[in-house]
């Protein structure tokens, strides 16, 4: 099987103004949306730990949305991408949607970026 | 001259100084460097020193910052407005100039003069780049590169 373009997916409808939204990418594609229990939405996401334990061992990687800029990463996500070094890491901006994923000595890249498409 | 490197727009983590160094490197020498992510304000982060982390994983090494040894393809790494860690990179291409791309503006080519000479604050090149100088001095680089790469003589 060709290895999942996860920027390929139908992002579009995942992005909205207001509260970050959160979820993750299954094995095969399939994605979940979760509540963000953030305290301040708008400008963070954080997943419940029942929600990650419950699809535990199908993730394949995270995505969360920017209701504001582009989808470079923050600061906050770039500390929270280093704890989870085995997925990989979306981000949907209004205009565009990327990803990130680390090495095996935790740094992180950014990938390919999608404009418009998505 | 140049002319593929300036006037791009800015956008952080995708055409940014470090993009316009990836670009260079992959244009000019055929080597790949890795996109590293680029958090927004790290530079604001005295933690978050990436400019040396990240050329470090390149394998870049520091040849010391004297403005009388830097040569052509030579990554000068920058403190622009007393930033807490180094937070900008050009990239010298011989005859006193620099390709590189500020914060917010288009990239350009300027003068490395006074101004940027001065928040200079480390100079780093790449061992296949110094390998490549090393077997014939410069001018063995230069004519390697096709006729629309060079400055013009004189």
């Amino acid at each position: 099987m060709a290895a999942l373009n996860y920027i390929d997916l139908p992002w579009r409808t995942y992005w909205s103004a207001g509260a970050e939204r959160c979820g993750f990418v299954l094995l095969g594609g399939e994605i979940i949306e979760v509540p963000n229990i953030a305290k301040e939405p708008e400008d963070n996401f954080e997943i419940a730990h029942e929600d990650i334990e419950k699809y535990q061992g199908e993730i394949v990687a995270s995505w969360h949305t920017h209701p504001r800029g582009s989808a470079n990463l923050s600061q906050s996500d770039y500390q929270l991408f280093a704890q989870v070094p085995e997925w990989e890491h979306i981000i949907i901006s209004r205009d565009e949607v990327t990803y990130y994923y680390l090495d095996d000595a935790k740094r992180i890249y950014r990938g390919e970026t999608s404009y418009g498409n998505h | 001259m140049y002319k593929d490197y300036v006037n791009l727009p800015y956008a952080l983590g995708t055409q940014d100084c470090y993009t316009l160094v990836q670009q260079f490197y992959q244009i000019e020498y055929g080597i790949e460097l890795k996109n590293h992510a680029r958090p927004n304000a790290w530079a604001m982060n005295p933690n978050l020193n990436l400019l040396h982390d990240y050329f470090g994983v390149e394998r870049f090494f520091d040849t010391g910052n004297n403005p009388n040894k830097v040569q052509f393809g030579d990554i000068l790494v920058m403190n622009l407005l007393k930033s807490p860690v180094d937070n900008h990179v050009a990239i010298y291409v011989g005859r006193n100039k620099v390709l590189h791309h500020l914060y917010g503006k288009p990239s350009e080519l300027s003068d490395y003069d006074k101004r940027w000479r001065l928040r200079t604050t480390t100079v780093l090149r790449h061992p296949e780049v110094e390998r490549l100088s090393s077997i014939d001095g410069i001018g063995r680089v230069l004519a390697s590169m096709p006729a629309h790469m060079r400055f013009r003589r004189g």
